[in-house]
Order: structure tokens, then C-alpha cells, then sequence
């Protein structure tokens, strides 16, 4: 059977919304876990989960930083947050 | 107000859309959703600004050497429904590119060649030496985009004076003037040869459901819309082979070809409105054209 240019191109487009579909499944669902650099007391070391969109917010704005393979936070997060300014 | 709608031009029509779209992606006095990437060149960092911009998301991702699903999704799922339509209808950097270019002066059409630059600077500068260097290298796009100059480094240059200068901001600034110069000179220069979110969004147009339908089956090659075209693409190719204007890599979904296509206009398929029942359905929107 052979398939129209249009059939074609909706197959792909179906397909790609399916990925995309599933990509913001996972994005909605994913969390990051973020260090605390300095309360490391007892050989305890503390972090704490934020979600796939607080890590966009935080990433563009400077908020963690890679370490040895592991994210950790720039900034008290107890703190409440107003509009941030550009880290570059 | 239907009919009144109809009767406005195309181009017009555009323009207001431009103009909405930098007037409501630059209205957040308070709330924000800068956890949403809208694929237009939009800086993130400008304090009024709604959105986050992807190019910010995918070079700071890379230097976190985190997969940005969110991101990647929101781009691939406007990419498949649209194509480019966001850089011809929405992008604000673009409608200045637009205006720029209705200013007189010398005009000249860049090579084609010129065109595949934009992906190498995709996958250096945002995803590469991001990634390898860290978010924070002087070689990311961030640190030389013009629309972050025009929005966050020339505005406060001119609140904080010369305590905001440095050698960095020298270069932005510099980019931004060269930028500028050149769309004033060639039609969408910026987003022909540089911009980054075109080439991630290119690829979508071969297969997006918004399809310009071919505005005549019987092209005679007077290569109005070629001339007509921002991007300088050759859409009558497209157009006299019956597929649609807009599956071509640099095509920003305009509608210009669609509009001057003098075959079209003498066949009864008038831009305001049409002159035989069910005509002015080649200039529909739609996505449910066929093109066999």
C-alpha cells in the first residue's frame, strides 16, 4: 500500500505528539533532588526534591549549580522568592 | 465582525498579531510562568517577561547535564502543530525584524549557504560547549543573543550607567548594533543565518498540521511570491509541484506567497473575500488540507 504525502506527514506528526505527550508526562512528574552545599553535619547531607518546573526556574536563574555529578542549591530556599534578575 | 475581520489584509492582519504578542509577552507585572518555554526569542530574564525562553533553558540544562523534558516537549508538541508559524506570527524579535527592514536603505538577499549557519550555532553554542564548559561560559548564546541585549542589557545600562559596563556587555551591545544593522538591510537576517530556535523549530515545518494550501494549481513561475518572500525562499517551487509553500526549512509560515500569487487572485481567490462560493477557503488557515 502506499501512502499519500499527506498520510505520511499526519503519521509523523502523530507520532511526534505522542513523544511530546510523553515527554511532558514525564516532565510534569520528575523531580531533582537539590543539596544543601553547607549542612552537612554528622555526615549527614541534606537536600530536598523540587519539581521538573521549579529546576527550569531555578536553572535559568542561577539557583543550582553542578557539583561532582550532583545539583545543589545557590540560595536559601526558605526564603520566599520575588522576580529574579538575569545571572548573566 | 466576521466580514469585517475577512475584509483586513493578511499582512495586516500579522502585524496586529506581532503587535499583541509583544505587547502580552512583555506584560507581567507580577505573576510569571517562566517554567513554560514558549519557542520564541524572548529573553527570560527581562522582568516583565511571562515566559521562559528555550535557548536560556537548553544551554543552563546542558551545563546542569540535565535532560530538560518540559522544554523538549513543549517545543516538539508547537513545533508539530505549527512549524515556524511562531517566529512569522508571535516572535517579538522578529516583528522588530520585520519593522527594521521597511526602513530605506540598501536591501540584498544573503546567500542561501548562509541559512545552514543556525545549526551549528544550535548545537555549539547552546547544547555543546554548554554542556563541556558549564551554563556559565562566555561562549553560550545567552551571552551574546541580542534580544537579551535589547531587553535586559541595554535597559539596565541606562538604569545603572557605566557601574553595568563590562567587556561582556561591550560584546552583547556590539552583537545587538550588527544585528540590527543587518535586518535593517536583509529581510529576517537574524533569523535566517543565527537564530537558534528557528533551526530547532525548522525541521517541524516538513510535517506540521498548519499547512499553507497551495494558492493555485496552475503556477505559471512569475516568482511573485519568491520576491514577496521574507525569508527569501523559492516557495513557487513548492507551489508549482502542488505542495504546500510552507514545507521548506526557512519558510516562518507568513502567508506572504499565498497573498501576491497573481494566479490565485485572477482565479477567483481574492484576498478579502471571495467571489465564488467556497473560494476564500484557500486562504483558510486550516489543517485539513490535502494536497494529493
Amino acid at each position: 500500500m502506499k501512502l499519500s504525502r499527506t498520510i505520511k506527514e499526519r503519521l509523523a506528526a502523530a507520532a511526534l505528539i505522542a513523544v511530546a505527550v510523553v515527554l511532558l508526562l514525564i516532565g510534569a512528574l520528575r523531580t531533582h533532588k537539590i543539596y544543601d552545599p553547607v549542612t552537612e553535619e554528622f555526615g549527614i547531607v541534606a537536600f530536598q526534591r523540587i519539581s521538573e518546573r521549579e529546576l527550569v526556574e531555578d536553572a535559568t536563574f542561577g539557583g543550582v549549580r553542578l557539583d561532582k555529578g550532583q545539583l545543589y542549591t545557590t540560595y536559601d530556599r526558605t526564603q520566599p522568592r520575588g522576580k529574579r534578575t538575569c545571572p548573566t | 465582525m466576521v466580514n469585517a475581520w475577512r475584509r483586513i489584509s493578511l499582512t495586516a492582519k500579522r502585524r496586529a498579531v506581532q503587535f499583541g504578542s509583544l505587547l502580552l509577552l512583555h506584560s507581567s507585572w507580577g505573576a510569571e510562568a517562566k517554567w513554560l518555554c514558549l519557542p520564541v526569542l524572548n529573553c527570560h530574564s527581562c522582568q516583565l517577561a511571562w515566559f521562559a525562553c528555550p535557548i536560556g533553558v537548553l544551554v543552563h540544562y546542558a551545563g546542569l547535564h540535565v535532560f530538560p523534558f518540559l522544554a523538549v516537549g513543549t517545543v516538539l508538541l508547537l513545533g508539530v502543530l505549527g512549524g515556524r508559524i511562531l517566529c512569522g506570527w508571535v516572535c517579538p524579535f522578529g516583528f522588530l525584524q520585520d519593522l527594521l527592514h521597511k526602513l530605506p536603505g540598501p536591501k540584498f538577499r544573503l546567500p542561501a549557504w548562509t541559512s545552514w549557519i543556525k545549526y551549528a550555532v544550535l548545537v555549539v553554542t547552546v547544547l555543546l560547549l554548554p554542556f563541556i564548559l558549564g551554563a556559565a561560559t562566555l561562549a553560550s548564546f545567552c551571552r551574546f543573543c541580542p534580544a537579551s541585549a535589547l531587553q535586559v542589557t541595554a535597559p539596565r545600562l541606562v538604569g545603572s550607567g557605566a557601574a553595568a559596563l563590562s567587556a561582556m556587555t561591550v560584546v552583547k551591545l556590539a552583537v545587538l548594533v550588527l544585528v540590527l544593522l543587518a535586518v535593517t538591510m536583509s529581510s529576517r537576517a537574524f533569523c535566517r543565518v543565527l537564530c537558534p530556535i528557528g533551526a530547532m523549530l525548522a525541521p517541524f515545518n516538513y510535517i506540521s498540521l498548519w499547512k499553507i494550501r497551495p494558492p493555485t494549481e496552475h503556477c505559471r513561475q512569475c516568482a511573485a511570491c519568491r520576491e514577496a518572500c521574507p525569508e527569501g525562499g523559492r516557495p513557487g517551487d513548492r507551489i508549482a509541484a502542488g505542495v504546500a509553500p510552507n514545507r521548506a526549512l526557512d519558510c516562518i509560515v507568513c502567508h506572504e506567497c499565498q497573498k501576491v500569487c497573481p494566479e490565485a487572485n485572477t482565479s477567483g481567490v481574492s484576498e478579502v473575500l471571495p467571489t465564488k462560493p467556497g473560494a476564500n477557503d484557500a486562504l483558510a488557515l486550516s489543517s485539513e488540507e490535502t494536497l494529493e
